[in-house]
């Protein structure tokens, strides 16, 4: 039972409160770096990696702050974490480090990061924050994954998966025929229609979900009067019979 | 009081939305047909069947994505297709491509041009952009590379912009004695985009529509006539003649833009002076595009930049048509002129005639030394506006 709990809850965050999709944050480096499942794949890694290190050390210092200056304490923070990730693949992906180019250094004001460093980390400990932060991480990646996926086959036809360490390909795989490719799924326009259909699809099945929510909130609260009514009606019959039964006491007495 | 709330084109005319849409599918259908025609005749049975082909994969297409479309939102797909007029799209995207056009990109233009041009804007009659240019917009801008080399030859646009849209009257004679002539040119017995070539034609259609009442007589009659009137200048002070004028009107999609896409009730102002003020700005545009652009015609894009502009000039000209009509045609008149200054402007000052194409006016050397210039959109695509 709590293990089905939890499992739903995890697809909840995953979907329901997705940053990209469910919140529409960060979404200008989500249109960037999505012309490649490769690419996408190694910014989420870089989003996790700094939103983990960046909850856990605000959740750290966030008591420590006074409050007029916490914004300028965190941008630091999440500015130091993002050099070094920057540096760390620059040294180790060069390849992926040249192809998302500027957007790493932009991770610095998406605003997933500085959003859950004041939302979250600075109010939670430091569990909970580094939890928060996976999660969070993990919805940004699910949600460039999905986007650089569909971009991918339809703007180029082929699904390849690169190891950013080695620069060898993993897998390449052609699923439409030559010259079946739409070439304008590859550019920022088709980034932005593929962002609308998954925002639209998302929007759609939360609000299917709301509504199933509400109608079996409705019926649960419909079931709770009647039985509510019912009760009050078997009360009141108790109450009319306890009556009678006085009355026909009553005569009884008198006589 | 009976208060009626419905999207627009709303009309006081007996004449409904559908009488419209049919003379209007009726006229592209003859429009059609003389494309067929002349590329049986011209070409043989090959292109001939490709341009049919072209017509009906097209408009198949727009049919199904809007049943698929109304089953999903769950609307009767009879009456939703039959009020959302799908095909016009389709016929106006074929018409305005070049028949080197891959069949296959044309669907997806097609396809994308109804569903995010129209249908998630809430359907017709609720859509920003003119669908069929936003779906020629695609097509240019992506499915270049994969166009049939069927026609070698290059279209007039094509051909002048080589010469950077102006020169001396000799080279326009040359180009113009390439496809027979103005008056073969007027006929549209030359290659080049599907549909826009026969202006005889083409003005019959626009006297259709206007004695039938199916569109107002001004956006079509300021948008060609701007056209004429500021290359009549420009080619007047650059020495290049009348024909200039001419040949900017014949050449390219002017008259089929000017007929059947600046029309579109949804996408163009509601009052009559904002209509010409529309008018006026695309016509500045579409100059303005063929001069100092990469683009070989700029009709296109003119019209989805008015498009763009379409709720401004609605904002100027609101007030009762009646009793502001004075502040009206004040708007109008101060708009359309700061478009023709900008327009005369930049044909009188800033373009270039290009020295190097006038030496061999031949059509390969042309096209690739257009193709130089453009790095992005082929030759015989960018002529498609």
């Amino acid at each position: 039972m709590s293990e089905e709990k939890k499992k739903k809850s995890l697809i909840d965050e995953l979907i329901y409160d997705n940053p990209v999709f469910g919140l529409y944050l960060g979404i200008c480096s989500c249109l960037a770096v999505t012309t490649t499942i490769t690419n996408a794949l190694g910014m989420g890694v870089a989003v996790i990696a700094v939103l983990v290190l960046s909850n856990i050390l605000v959740s750290l210092v966030a008591p420590l702050t006074p409050d007029e200056i916490h914004i300028p304490v965190y941008i630091a923070i999440i500015a130091s974490l993002v050099t070094i990730v920057g540096m760390v693949m620059q040294a180790y992906t060069p390849s992926l480090y040249d192809a998302l180019g500027a957007f790493i250094d932009l991770i610095v004001v998406n605003c997933i990061i500085l959003g859950r460093a004041e939302a979250f980390a600075s109010k939670n400990g430091i569990a909970a924050s580094a939890r928060d932060g996976l999660m969070m991480g993990l919805a940004y990646t699910l949600s460039v994954f999905a986007m650089a996926f569909i971009r991918q086959i339809l703007g180029t036809g082929v699904l390849a998966l690169k190891n950013p360490l080695t620069d060898t390909t993993l897998f390449s795989l052609r699923l439409l025929p030559v010259g079946f490719d739409i070439p304008i799924f590859t550019t920022p326009t088709g980034a932005f229609l593929v962002f609308a259909i998954l925002a639209a699809a998302v929007t759609a099945y939360k609000n299917s979900k709301d509504a199933k929510a509400a109608a079996a909130e409705k019926a649960r609260k419909a079931a709770e009067a009647k039985e509510k009514a019912a009760k009050a009606a078997a009360a009141k019959a108790a109450a009319a019979a306890k009556k009678a039964a006085a009355a026909q006491a009553e005569p009884a007495k008198e006589a | 009081m009976k208060l009626n709330f419905k999207p627009a084109p709303n009309y006081r005319s007996k004449q409904s939305t559908t009488g419209i849409m049919i003379d209007l599918t009726l006229c592209l259908l003859a429009v059609a047909l003389f494309s067929v025609v002349y590329y049986f005749k011209a070409y043989g049975s090959a292109l001939g069947t490709r341009v049919l082909i072209n017509l009906v994969a097209t408009v198949a297409a727009a049919l199904v994505t809007e049943a698929l479309w109304f089953k999903a939102v769950k609307k009767d797909i009879k009456e939703g297709i039959m009020s959302s007029y799908g095909w016009v799209t389709a016929l106006i995207i074929t018409l305005i491509s070049s028949v080197n056009a891959n069949v296959y990109a044309l669907i997806i233009s097609t396809v994308l041009a109804i569903l995010f041009g129209k249908l998630v804007f809430g359907g017709f009659g609720q859509n920003i952009f003119n669908p069929a240019a936003f779906g020629e917009a695609i097509l240019m801008s992506t499915f270049a590379a994969t166009s049939a080399d069927l026609l070698s030859g290059a279209t007039p646009t094509v051909t002048y912009k080589g010469f950077g849209w102006i020169s001396t009257a000799d080279q326009l004679s040359g180009v113009i004695a390439q496809y027979g002539g103005l008056g073969k040119m007027f006929l549209g017995m030359y290659d080049s985009t599907m549909g826009s070539t026969c202006a005889l034609l083409i003005l019959a259609c626009l006297a259709v529509l206007i004695i039938r009442k199916d569109i107002d007589w001004q956006t079509p009659v300021f948008y060609i006539g701007g056209v004429f009137v500021i290359s009549l200048i420009v080619g007047l002070v650059r020495g290049a003649g009348i024909q200039y004028a001419l040949f900017n009107v014949l050449a390219g999609g002017v008259l089929f833009g000017g007929v059947f896409m600046t029309t579109d009730p949804v996408t163009s102002p509601v009052s009559i002076p904002g209509k010409i003020l529309f008018a006026i700005g695309a016509a500045s545009f579409t100059l303005i595009i063929r001069w100092k652009s990469n683009l070989s015609d700029g009709v296109l894009y003119s019209i989805l930049l008015m498009n763009m502009l379409t709720p401004m000039i609605d904002r100027l000209m609101d007030g009762s048509q009646i009793k502001d009509s004075g502040k009206l045609i004040r708007n109008m008149l101060i708009g359309s002129c700061a478009f023709i200054a900008v327009a005369l402007l930049v044909g009188i000052v800033a373009i270039q005639p290009k020295k190097s194409a006038a030496a061999e006016p031949e059509t390969t050397v042309i096209a690739a030394e257009a193709l130089e210039t453009d790095a992005v959109y082929d030759t015989a695509w960018a002529d498609a506006h």
